[in-house]
């Protein structure tokens, strides 16, 4: 686990902004994609099944259109099936920042399921193709549909895992996530996103000009194809306003609702596209375009309000390692301008009229030098370094508590030039003259001294900030 | 007419749906975003640019049930002088010359059937797990050391309660909590 959390990059926020667009197009098309497939294939299932117990002729030609129309070439299988789990898992890695947290494992143990569902699904559409009878493919088909139905109840609740921090810890096996409301909402989601895909991909079914008898087969495969986007539709608002009830609240923000309210104005809209597909058999295509139009932007929003809701869980989380990074590099800057002072043999003592500046701007807001303000009258405490201005700079470098009566003193973020001059000039006021300093502070100095300067953005020691909570923990 | 009914019949359930969703997003608001404060108290700056820890302002969470709030002469100790020209730090001396205390709004709240100890669980963790006070208030409240005004990230549901005091062996037994 620690060598692929190497893997790991420190992320900036404009890293993590990108990550977490990434995840939401990945998500996008792989998700719709297979629930075209399991669309596809179920609804395959249900005109097989008409078609072994009513002798129905319709059926048996409907059930082997759709598989055609809907499964796709092995190509697609692999590259919108298969290839994107990885790229998700990484990607979820990245903006947890674990590979050992517990949704970005269950995201791995996926890509098994997918590879033998996918699996059993070409060697389905392959029966259909050559025309194998119906009770011979059927268990094919049903035990891809099984495959894909208990993986994807595992990945949909583990992607929905990554907006619910708080039971990370708590959920060590994969059927935990399967039975939490949460992973419910989001998987009878999924199977209505399932039922849109075919449903559209099926009311836009052009039929064959060189076959007579196609025009009325389509015709009514329309229908039934509008029928169920329909009702996947109406599923949709019952089952976001259930997982909306059930989104934890570090997960919820203004921008969670609107998404919702945006999305049910589309769905309205799509719906009533379907309902004249429905009503008028002869409907002109451009109606099944439109129809697709409107429920497609309703889906975006759907998976933007999903994206939202996981940057929101993660704000503090994130804000975190941006500011593990920003530290770093802060810390890798200010020895590298230790280092380049040094190798120019730049003037060791500070600037004193420089100094006053920046104690006038930062410094005397909590000291004088006469009178305690914040801390403590510079007049007595900043004699002790007279003589020793290395002292003084290392202080001010790392302040740590040295009397009990005062409040700590904070970082203050001030460069190492800056706190050299302002230390000469506090000397200077308190008659402790101004000794020679070592540029970039005593213990860091020594170790850059005989080494090339490092470029400003160069991290030292390429630890990866999940090694670096595991260490914290 | 059925092409008329089924259409009205659609905008009809969408509707309410709408309705249902605004309903839903003024009970969050009311009810579950992260509270008004009357000062914004920048969290993130106190920890991290200040340096301050938690119990150096929170000092009571190993001593008894609440953590506390800090008294406002604690804040006057630096803010006489610190950062005056802020408009939170303004309005803490407006309320500190008034005499008045600062109405917070409270994040995290209990149910009254529940008894909960900060200094119960802190001493445990220390004791058994060698965690300091300090590095243990994240496991509840989350990363405040990256907020400005704090907001809950955890449920504070039962089950979750049920669920830590499992794995960390602590008793489950009702009147561990409800006494």
């Amino acid at each position: 686990m620690d060598s692929l959390n190497k893997l790991i990059a420190h992320p900036t926020s404009e890293h993590l902004a990108l990550l977490h667009f990434v995840l939401f197009a990945v998500l996008l098309v792989h998700v719709l994609y297979v629930g075209l497939v399991v669309g596809g294939t179920a609804l395959s299932v249900l005109f097989s099944g008409f078609a072994v117990a009513n002798g129905d002729a319709f059926a048996r030609r409907a059930a082997r259109r759709v598989v055609m129309e809907t499964l796709g070439t092995p190509a697609a299988m692999l590259t919108l099936g298969i290839l994107p789990i990885p790229v998700i898992l990484f990607t979820c890695a990245q903006i947890v920042p674990d590979f050992a947290h517990n949704p970005v494992r269950f995201v791995a143990l996926v890509l098994g399921g997918a590879v033998v569902a996918f699996g059993l699904l070409h060697a389905y559409a392959k029966t259909v193709q050559a025309d194998v009878s119906v009770l011979k493919r059927l268990p094919l088909a049903l035990a891809a549909l099984g495959v894909f139905l208990a993986t994807y109840l595992v990945f949909i609740g583990s992607i929905s895992l990554l907006y619910d921090p708080e039971y990370w810890r708590f959920m060590v096996l994969p059927c935990q996530v399967m039975f939490s409301w949460h992973a419910l909402a989001k998987f009878l989601q999924f199977l209505c996103f399932a039922g849109i895909a075919v449903g559209v991909r099926l009311v836009l079914l052009t039929p064959n000009p060189d076959d007579e008898d196609d025009a009325q087969f389509v015709a009514t495969l329309r229908k039934h194809g509008a029928a169920h986007a329909l009702g996947a539709s109406m599923g949709l608002p019952l089952l976001m306003a259930f997982h909306s009830v059930h989104t934890p609240v570090v997960a919820r923000s203004a921008g969670f609702y609107n998404a919702i309210l945006v999305c049910l104005v589309f769905l309205c809209l799509g719906a009533h596209k379907l309902w004249s597909v429905i009503t008028d058999v002869e409907a002109r295509p451009r109606v099944g375009v439109q129809a697709l139009v409107l429920l497609g932007i309703a889906v975006v929003t759907v998976f933007v309000q999903d994206s939202g809701a996981r940057a929101t869980a993660l704000t503090e989380e994130n804000a975190l390692l941006v500011a593990q990074m920003d530290a770093e590099r802060e810390e890798a800057l200010a020895k590298y301008e230790a280092a380049m002072e040094e190798a120019e043999g730049g003037s060791a003592a500070g600037d004193g009229t420089l100094g006053e500046q920046v104690f006038k701007k930062v410094c005397s807001t909590c000291h004088a030098f006469d009178k305690k303000v914040v801390g403590p009258p510079l007049g007595e405490a900043a004699k002790k370094y007279a003589g020793n201005p290395q002292g003084l700079i290392d202080f001010v470098t790392s302040p740590r508590k040295i009397q009990p009566d005062f409040p700590n003193m904070p970082k203050l973020g001030l460069s190492a030039k800056d706190i050299r001059n302002v230390a000469t000039y506090v000397l200077q006021q308190v008659g402790g003259g101004t000794a020679p300093v070592k540029p970039g502070g005593g213990e860091s100095s020594q170790q850059t001294k005989s080494a090339t300067p490092a470029q400003p953005n160069a991290v030292p020691e390429p630890t990866s900030p999940a090694a670096t909570a595991g260490q914290a923990k | 007419m059925i092409k008329r009914v089924g259409g009205a019949v659609l905008t009809g359930y969408f509707s309410l749906a709408l309705v249902a969703t605004l309903g839903l997003k003024a009970y969050w608001h009311d009810y579950k975003s992260k509270p008004v404060q009357p000062i914004e108290f920048p969290h993130v700056k106190h920890v991290q640019v200040v340096g301050l820890k938690c119990t150096d302002c929170h000092q009571y969470v190993d001593k008894g049930k609440h953590a506390g709030i800090p008294p406002m002469s604690k804040c006057m100790s630096c803010h006489e002088s610190a950062a005056t020209d802020r408009p939170g730090v303004q309005k803490l001396t407006k309320y500190w010359k008034n005499e008045a205390p600062i109405p917070w709004s409270k994040v995290h709240n209990l149910p009254p059937f529940v008894y909960f100890s900060h200094k119960r669980h802190v001493k445990f963790f220390q004791t058994n797990r060698g965690i300091q006070p300090n590095d243990l208030c994240k496991e509840c409240h989350g990363q405040v050391k990256e907020m400005t005004t704090v907001r809950q990230v955890r449920s504070l549901t039962m089950g979750w309660c049920v669920s830590c005091h499992r794995q960390n062996g602590a008793s489950v037994d009702c009147y561990t909590c409800h006494k």
